[in-house]
C-alpha cells in the first residue's frame, strides 16, 4: 500500500538523481561496448597481419630464451614459430614450452593447448611448414583496455552529476523550503502576498494562485469582520434605545405595571447579553491571530470571581479562591478572561442556593490548572458531550443563560491551545468541576506585556 | 446642568432625554456630524455624550478636532463598537470614558457625575459605590438607613474598597492601604476593622470571597 504514498510525495531530487544516473549508465555501458568492439576488430586485423608478416619472414632462429628482452615486456604477448621440415621434423620452436600441434590446413585458425587459447597462423611449401602462433588472450586484453578508457570519463561522472544536480536541487528546493515556512507560519489574516522573486520559474504559477487565493481569503476574513461590526452596531443600539425606554417606563410604573416593566426589563437585559456573546463568539471565529501578550491567571480569575462575589452572595453561596504563588502564560488578556469569567458564571449560575463553589489555581508539569468545582446538580446524562455546543443548555429553560459561555470558553482554548473539559465531580460530591490547563509561559517576564 | 447628546439614533435620543431629564440635567441633543460640529463650539455643556457612528462624520475625528481646539469639557463616548481597539483609541483622542451599548441608565449616570466630579476637582467629596457613601471631610459613612462616623482605621478600610468597587483586595493589599509603613501590624486587624464596620452597618456592606479578599460590589 506504499504506491500512493509513494506518488504523492515523489522527490523532485531523488528522481532527478535516478534519471542522470541511469542515462550515463547507459552511455557508459554503450561507449564501452563499442570501444570494446572496435578495438578487439582493429587489434585482430593488426596482430592477423603481424602473425602472417612474421611467418613468411622466418626462418630457423634463436630461441626466446637466448633473445634478451626488456624486464617489463608482458611474455604473454610473444609469439610462438614452430618450424617443420618437408619430414615433418620439428626443426624450430622459439617457445619450446608451448607445444601446438601443426595444423592440418595453411591459413588462420584457433588452436587450444595447455587450457589456453591461441590464434594461429599456418604456412609452408614442399621444404618445410611455418606456424606462428599468439594468445587470444592479447586481443581481449586490448579491447578491454579500449572498453575501460571508454567507460572511465562516465564513471568519474556518475558522482559528479550527483553532487552537480544535489547541489542545484538544494539550491531550488531550499527557496521552495523559505516559501513553505513562510507560508505555515502566516496568520490566516495576513495580507502580503508571496514574494515571487527567487521562485523558480515553474513554482511561479502555484505561487501566483496562492497569491490569489490569499487576497480572496483576506477579502472573506475582511467581509466577516466588516459583518460583525456591522451586525453589533445594528444590533445594540436598538436595544439600547429599548433599554432606556423601558427603565423610563419602570420608574412610573405602578401596581400590575410593575411587574411588566420589571419582565421587560428582563427581557431586554437577556437579549443584550445575547447579542454580546454572539459577537463575541463571531469575533473569535473570525480566524485572526491570538495577540501574544503576558497573562496573568491570578489577576484575571480574581476579576472573573469579583464579577460574579455579588451574585454568590445574594444567593449565599460559599466562594473560595485559591492562588497560585505566580501563574503566568501568554495570549490575549480580555479572552482568557472571558474564558475564566464563563467558567466562574456557570459555577454560579447552576449552584442552588447555599451551596459551595471552590476556584483553585494549581501548577505542575510546565502548566497551571485551573479548577473551577461546585455542588448542586450533576450533569444529565449525555450532557457532558454537548456542554460546548453553541445555545446548548443543561439546565431548565427558565435559567438566565445564553447557552454560549462554554463555546465562547472552548473557542478560546482552541485558539490558545489550552485543554478544557466540563464534567461531573469524581470525589463523590454531587456538583460539576470545570478543569482549565494552561501551559506556563516559557520565561518568566519576557516582555512586559500590557499591565491590567 | 447642561448636557450635550450627539446621538443619531431617535430611540436613543428621546430616551435620554427623558431619563436624564429626570434627573434634572437638561440635554441639547444634536444627530448628525455637521450639528455636533458647531454644537461642539459652545463651551458651556458640563459634559459631552458622544455617539461614534454618526451621520456624514467620523466621530473619532469628531473627537479629536474638539480636542485640538483646546476644548476641555468632559466627552463620555457612548457607542455600539465594543471592540477593545475602539475603545484604546476613543481614550487616546482625548475621550474621558467610554460606555458600551446598550447600557443602564443608572450606570451612565453614575459615570456622568463621577467625570463631571474629576473635572471640578472632587468639589464634592464623596465616594459611592455598592449603595454605600462615603463622606471624605466627616468621615461619615451611609448604607440603607444606616449612618455612622467611621474611625480612622475604619474610614481608611472603606475608602481603600470604594476606591475600587468591584474590585477584591486582598488582606496584605488592605493592610498596606490601611496601616503606614514600619507600623506594627496585627494579624487579625484587618478582621476586626471589617467585623466593627459590618457590625454598624449589616454583613452585606462587605463582600467576601474566601481566598482572595474583601470588595464592594460595583453598583
Amino acid at each position: 500500500m506504499d504506491a500512493p504514498e509513494i506518488l504523492t510525495t515523489a522527490s523532485l531530487r531523488r528522481t532527478a538523481l535516478v534519471y542522470v544516473t541511469v542515462l550515463l549508465s547507459v552511455i557508459g555501458l554503450a561507449a564501452s561496448a563499442f570501444a570494446y568492439l572496435y578495438a578487439h576488430n582493429a587489434a585482430t586485423e593488426f596482430l592477423d597481419g603481424q602473425l602472417r608478416q612474421i611467418a613468411f619472414t622466418t626462418g630457423v632462429g634463436v630461441t626466446a630464451a637466448d633473445a634478451p628482452a626488456q624486464a617489463d615486456q608482458d611474455s604473454e604477448d610473444r609469439f610462438a614459430v614452430n618450424i617443420w621440415d618437408a619430414q615433418g621434423r620439428l626443426v624450430h620452436a622459439s617457445l619450446p614450452s608451448v607445444n601446438i600441434p601443426l595444423q592440418p590446413q595453411s591459413g588462420y585458425a584457433k588452436a587450444e593447448t595447455a587450457g589456453e587459447e591461441w590464434r594461429v597462423y599456418t604456412t609452408g611449401d614442399s621444404r618445410q611448414q611455418v606456424q606462428v602462433a599468439q594468445r587470444e588472450v592479447v586481443r581481449q586484453e586490448i579491447a578491454q583496455t579500449a572498453a575501460l578508457v571508454a567507460a572511465a570519463p562516465v564513471l568519474i561522472a556518475i558522482p559528479l552529476a550527483w553532487l552537480v544536480v544535489g547541489w542545484a536541487m538544494n539550491r531550488v528546493l531550499a527557496r521552495l523550503n523559505t516559501l513553505s515556512t513562510e507560508l505555515a507560519e502566516r496568520s490566516i489574516g495576513a495580507t502580503a502576498p508571496i514574494a515571487l522573486d527567487g521562485i523558480p520559474a515553474e513554482v511561479a504559477p502555484l505561487a501566483r494562485s496562492m497569491n490569489s487565493l490569499i487576497i480572496r481569503l483576506h477579502d472573506a476574513v475582511e467581509a466577516q469582520r466588516r459583518f460583525v461590526s456591522a451586525a453589533a452596531h445594528e444590533l445594540r443600539t436598538p436595544l439600547a434605545g429599548m433599554q432606556i425606554q423601558v427603565e423610563n417606563l419602570s420608574r412610573e410604573a405602578r401596581g400590575a405595571h410593575e411587574g411588566a416593566t420589571g419582565a421587560l426589563a428582563r427581557g431586554v437585559r437577556r437579549a443584550s447579553a445575547l447579542v454580546n456573546k454572539l459577537l463575541d463568539l463571531a469575533r473569535l471565529e473570525d480566524g485572526g491571530a491570538v495577540r501574544d501578550e503576558t497573562v496573568d491567571i491570578n489577576a484575571l480569575v480574581l476579576e472573573a470571581v469579583a464579577d460574579h462575589a455579588a451574585l454568590a452572595d445574594h444567593k449565599q453561596i460559599d466562594l473560595e479562591v485559591n492562588f497560585a504563588s505566580q501563574a503566568v502564560c501568554r495570549g490575549a488578556p480580555d479572552e482568557v478572561c472571558a474564558l475564566l469569567s464563563s467558567l466562574i458564571d456557570n459555577a454560579v449560575r447552576y449552584t442552588p442556593s447555599c451551596g459551595r463553589i471552590d476556584v483553585s489555581i494549581g501548577r505542575g508539569d510546565g502548566r497551571f490548572l485551573v479548577e473551577v468545582l461546585n455542588t448542586g446538580a450533576l450533569l444529565p446524562k449525555g450532557a457532558e458531550a454537548r456542554l460546548f455546543d453553541r445555545f446548548f443548555r443543561a439546565a431548565p429553560q427558565e435559567s438566565e443563560g445564553t447557552g454560549l459561555g462554554l463555546s465562547i470558553a472552548r473557542r478560546v482554548a482552541e485558539r490558545h491551545g489550552f485543554e478544557l473539559t466540563v464534567e461531573n465531580r469524581a470525589d463523590g460530591i454531587a456538583g460539576v468541576v470545570a478543569h482549565l490547563s494552561i501551559p506556563a509561559a516559557r520565561e518568566a517576564g519576557r516582555g512586559t506585556g500590557e499591565r491590567r | 446642568m447642561r448636557i450635550l447628546l450627539v446621538e443619531d439614533d431617535v430611540m436613543i435620543g428621546e430616551g435620554l432625554i427623558a431619563a436624564l431629564g429626570a434627573e434634572g440635567m437638561s440635554v441639547d441633543w444634536v444627530r448628525d456630524g455637521a450639528a455636533a460640529e458647531v454644537a461642539l463650539h459652545d463651551t458651556g455643556f458640563s459634559i459631552v455624550l458622544l455617539d461614534l457612528a454618526l451621520p456624514g462624520v467620523e466621530g473619532l475625528d469628531l473627537l479629536k478636532s474638539t480636542r485640538r481646539r483646546g476644548v476641555d469639557t468632559p466627552i463620555l463616548i457612548i457607542t455600539a463598537r465594543g471592540a477593545v481597539d475602539d475603545r484604546v483609541s476613543g481614550l487616546d483622542l482625548g475621550a474621558d470614558d467610554y460606555l458600551i451599548k446598550p447600557f443602564e441608565v443608572r450606570e451612565l449616570t453614575a459615570r456622568m457625575r463621577a467625570l463631571i466630579r474629576r473635572r471640578a476637582g472632587r468639589a464634592t467629596s464623596t465616594l459611592t459605590a455598592g449603595g454605600v457613601e462615603l463622606d471624605a471631610e466627616t468621615h461619615e459613612l451611609s448604607h440603607g438607613d444606616a449612618k455612622s462616623v467611621l474611625s480612622a482605621r475604619e474610614y481608611g478600610l472603606m475608602h481603600a474598597l470604594m476606591e475600587r468597587p468591584g474590585r477584591i483586595l486582598s488582606r496584605q493589599q488592605l493592610e498596606e492601604r490601611i496601616y503606614g509603613w514600619g507600623e506594627e501590624v496585627e494579624s487579625n486587624a484587618v478582621d476586626v476593622l471589617i467585623h466593627s464596620v459590618r457590625r454598624k452597618f449589616g454583613k452585606t456592606v462587605i463582600l467576601n470571597v474566601r481566598g482572595a479578599g474583601w470588595m464592594l460590589p460595583k453598583s
